[in-house]
């Protein structure tokens, strides 16, 4: 079992470790723990963090946003920005990015409708995530702890003696 | 009446200035204990003559109870590092959310003393380990053996008989996350369960000394014996990682400044209560040894000014109208420490008109990006609060000469130096400074709404984010570089250490610190005495 900020914070480091930017890396973490805390499956999380990072292409047409192309943890931040900006409806390339846009718009207090490759707003109620251990299947725990584990500097005898501090035996 | 500045409270050097204050979170701790009229037991007590075993504390709080389970190990001496790279500890600790029964008390003695390698439960709160200053421990503990008190002058001169070297809560390690208590009386404010934590272990090496020592402990010793603690770097990202949390402490800290600077005039209790706390203050100084060159030289300077300060604290000036803010006022031509010591001191005596403060110290607000701010309108929140920012050439080496980053080996936050060391490609974002100038750089001037600016520049999504956070909460950010050849870490070490309620800092190079905690505080039997041990001086 493990804690909603061990979550958190992995998710966070594995993304980076992906290559994907400080700020949808920061989102990223926040939508595991609202998926893990709710009771959701964190698979789309894994998958996000196992795409290429490619360029964003998108659209704002009246009222909705068209998604040409883009990874899905730069495409979520978007579309939940488009919600909040008022845009009513979103349209996705990939459908596969479905269950992690629908993540972020849930956890933005915007509960999804999708038909097809188009999601709406609808009046459903979201669920809050409860604050308590939770299950992730081992496979994406160490694909999060791989990815992350890129961002880990090797140590050398010099960041060892001066990088935390003195080197010193405290026996006072 | 307005509050100081951020720019210029947000300042490393101001930072790494502060003191203790009532607002302090031991300080609220103890008065919500009190408050309570909390009673602590000891219900297990399992020592062996030389002092190893485990012991449960226990005491009921907020309608809630907790217990501490304290085990004490046999550790070879050449073990014992204060480091974080250490793997066994003279003592461990786990704080319980209930009365733990025989199997519970059984898992966290074989698991506790493992620390990082072993994995805890929601029951578990805190997680901690401390090791004995043996020097003092064996010397209390030979004193009582032969049927007398230590040597007051030892006591002082460490001030603690066990210094804990990480004190882990929040879901670290399968413990409870923070929002399992979040809401509950007493523990809802900020690292409230590990305050309770610390001033519960204080109290097991008060007891632990007097069982190996066979004898008691004067009241006077136990109370100038704190719990001592040895911090390092991985404490200094987390200010930067909770701006809002941040914002939320230094707010309030401002804000009760404030409110003393507005009081018209003093009585004359108030008036006496104030010389009698300037005195206190002197005596910490004179007791406050650090053998660093900085801080040497800083008490040096606090030492030679507060008599010059408290010179001008005639009856005329105290008794005059806004006296207090008159006070602070000319304490800007002193030096920066002795300014935040005044501001300290003068909040000291007020505790009725800033203690509700205290409510205001957590937060569960997380930063949130606003995307239909327009472009135009994030770039004049730069032009207004960044100028500390983008103002610096990163690209020179001296702007640059440093990167955070975590270490493979510990997992833990490390300051590399940019251009000696590998590593710099990995480096953790905390150049706040130099991302948010690298958005303006980007930024557009027109209308167009934030949202679809970062559907185009994706890589400004946290610094847009930090920029909108700090318009709302102006005391979220550390207006310095720190990334900066002049960074200096203690300073971020010290404003979040005098916020737990920390004195005596002794800084052991410019990453990590000794410190001394809960040093005066009240003993278990103390608490309905709970609330004047700011800069506790000896008595012992």
């Amino acid at each position: 079992m493990w804690a909603l900020n061990e979550i958190a914070g992995l998710v966070q480091k594995a993304a980076r470790g992906a290559g994907i930017p400080v700020g949808q890396a920061e989102d990223l973490g926040r939508v595991a723990v609202f998926l893990a805390g709710s009771g959701g499956s964190i698979a789309p999380v894994t998958a996000a963090l196992l795409e290429p990072i490619s360029t964003v292409d998108v659209r704002w047409q009246d009222g909705s946003v068209e998604v040409d192309q883009g990874p899905a943890a730069l495409i979520g931040p978007i579309v939940s920005d488009a919600f909040a900006m008022g845009y009513t409806s979103a349209v996705l390339a990939d459908t596969a990015h479905a269950a992690l846009i629908s993540a972020f718009l849930a956890r933005s207090g915007v509960a999804p409708k999708w038909a097809g490759n188009t999601v709406t707003a609808s009046d459903t109620t979201i669920l809050r995530p409860t604050c308590k251990p939770v299950a992730i299947p081992q496979d994406d725990w160490q694909i999060w702890q791989d990815l992350a584990a890129k961002t880990y500097v090797p140590e050398t005898e010099a960041s060892r003696s001066s990088g935390a501090g003195a080197g010193l035996t405290d026996n006072d | 009446m307005p509050l100081r500045s951020p720019s210029t409270v947000m300042r490393l050097r101001r930072m790494g200035a502060g003191f203790p204050t009532r607002l302090s979170f031991l300080r609220t701790l103890m008065r919500a204990l009190a408050a309570d009229d909390v009673k602590v037991t000891r219900p297990v007590w399992k020592m062996d003559v030389a002092g190893f075993g485990h012991a449960v504390y226990s005491l009921r709080f907020g309608v809630y109870d907790y217990a501490l389970v304290a085990i004490s190990t046999d550790l070879p001496p050449e073990m014992r590092t204060d480091r974080v790279i250490a793997t066994a500890w003279d003592t461990t600790y786990v704080l319980y959310d209930g009365i733990p029964d025989q199997s519970e008390i059984d898992r966290i003695v074989a698991s506790a003393p493992k620390q990082e390698a072993a994995r805890f439960t929601a029951r578990d709160l805190v997680l901690c380990r401390a090791n004995k200053s043996v020097r003092l421990f064996d010397h209390v503990t030979d004193a009582l053996k032969s049927g007398q008190q230590p040597d007051p002058g030892k006591i002082r001169d460490t001030g603690y008989l066990m210094r804990t070297t990480a004190v882990y809560g929040n879901g670290k390690f399968g413990i409870a996350d923070r929002g399992h208590i979040a809401d509950r009386p007493g523990l809802g404010g900020p690292f409230m369960a590990e305050m309770l934590t610390v001033w519960l272990i204080r109290g097991f090496t008060h007891d632990l000394a007097e069982h190996v020592g066979c004898g008691t402990l004067s009241r006077e010793a136990k109370r100038h014996l704190g719990i001592g603690n040895a911090t390092g770097l991985g404490m200094a990202p987390f200010l930067v990682n909770h701006p809002l949390l941040l914002d939320a402490w230094m707010s309030v800290r401002e804000t009760a400044i404030a409110r003393v600077r507005a009081i018209p005039s003093l009585d004359e209790d108030q008036i006496g209560r104030i010389y009698d706390l300037v005195a206190r203050a002197a005596q910490h100084l004179a007791e406050w040894n650090a053998p660093d060159a900085i801080a040497a030289q800083r008490i040096a300077t606090l030492r030679h000014e507060w008599p010059e300060f408290a010179a001008t604290l005639t009856p005329e000036a105290l008794m005059a109208p806004n006296p207090i803010d008159q006070i602070i006022t000319q304490s800007a031509q002193r030096s920066v420490d002795t300014q935040e010591l005044i501001a300290a001191l003068m909040l000291e005596p007020f505790g009725e008109l800033i203690d509700g403060l205290t409510e205001c110290m957590a937060t569960s607000l997380e930063p949130e990006l606003d995307p239909t701010m327009s472009c135009a309108n994030l770039r004049a929140l730069i032009d207004r609060d960044w100028d500390w920012a983008c103002d610096v050439d990163y690209d020179t080496p001296a702007a640059c000469a440093q990167f955070w980053y975590v270490s493979e080996e510990k997992l833990e936050p490390r300051l590399g130096n940019r251009h000696q060391e590998p590593g710099a490609a990995l480096e953790s974002p905390l150049d706040i400074g130099r991302q948010v100038k690298a958005l303006a750089g980007d930024l557009t001037t027109g209308e167009t709404p934030v949202g679809q600016f970062l559907a185009e520049r994706p890589k400004h999504r946290a610094a847009a984010r930090r920029v909108q956070s700090l318009a709302r909460h102006p005391y979220a950010e550390i207006r310095d570089n720190l990334i900066g050849e002049t960074c200096l870490p203690i300073d971020i070490l010290r404003c979040k250490l005098a916020f737990f309620g920390a004195g005596k800092f002794d800084p052991k190079s410019d990453r990590w610190t000794r410190i001394t905690l809960a040093q005066g505080a009240p003993l278990f039997d103390e608490l309905d005495n709970a609330d004047d041990w700011w800069l506790p001086v000896a008595t012992v």
